[in-house]
């Protein structure tokens, strides 16, 4: 059964990506595309072909975001040598439109990802507990009371090499 | 990288909502031009990817 600390460990070592001959990567070499008209003229015609789009759409349909969508098509292009990251982020709105208008003509039920959540961001939670806690605990320190301490009575030594006062 | 992409988003919406008049359905330039030959000079980034937003959503109104 996968769980978290298997995701860990596939993940690549500090250093993997050294390992490899340098610029023998596609992300490595100039993008091919270096403008984001460019970059839309190469997405445009694809994204508009209904049954290049069908395994997107499928994948909306069961519940991924458009925008989630999106980043995996325009990651995908930098992995390629396509473009750079900041052309396929140039380029996300118009991927996103594509998308909901592909996932409209295909009459599914999708979520694009910028629809508010009843569930609060996590650091606002966090806020919120950090914030409330001076209030609710009460967490003053009570003065402890000094006890007075008198002073103690005079031993007298009782040991055999003591002085015996006379 | 999500959001990222939302950012990029709002920043296209504001961009549509300020020049919403002004702005062109189609392209003046660049290789998206659809009224000239397309080019590399006369690039409107922003003003281009927000005329494509529209027409986009011209279409889905349309047709969807």
């Amino acid at each position: 059964m996968p769980d978290a600390s298997s995701e860990f460990l596939d993940a690549p070592i500090p250093g993997q990506s050294l390992t490899t001959e340098p610029k023998s990567r596609p992300w490595e070499q100039p993008p091919k595309y270096t403008t984001a008209e460019e970059a839309l003229d190469f997405y445009v015609p694809r994204l508009s072909d209904p049954e290049m789009v069908a395994p997107m759409v499928d994948v909306m349909e069961k519940g991924t975001t458009v925008v989630a969508v999106a980043e995996m098509i325009q990651s995908s292009g930098v992995m390629q040598g396509l473009h750079s990251v900041d052309v396929g982020l140039i380029i996300a709105p118009v991927i996103v439109e594509l998308l909901v208008t592909q996932a409209d003509l295909a009459e599914i039920e999708y979520k694009v990802g910028t629809e508010k959540s009843d569930i609060p961001d996590s650091s606002m939670v966090g806020m919120a507990i950090d914030n409330s806690g001076e209030d609710y605990f009460d967490n003053s320190v009570e003065p402890m009371e000094e006890e007075v301490m008198g002073e103690a009575p005079e031993v007298q030594p009782e040991g055999i090499m003591s002085r015996r006062m006379v | 990288m999500s959001a990222q992409i939302l950012k990029a988003m709002q920043a296209n919406e504001m961009h549509i909502r300020r020049g919403e008049s002004a702005m062109p359905t189609t392209p003046k330039g660049g290789l998206l031009s659809r009224t000239g030959s397309p080019s590399k000079s006369d690039v409107n980034t922003p003003n281009n990817i927000a005329s494509y937003v529209k027409q986009i959503r011209a279409a889905r109104n349309k047709y969807a």
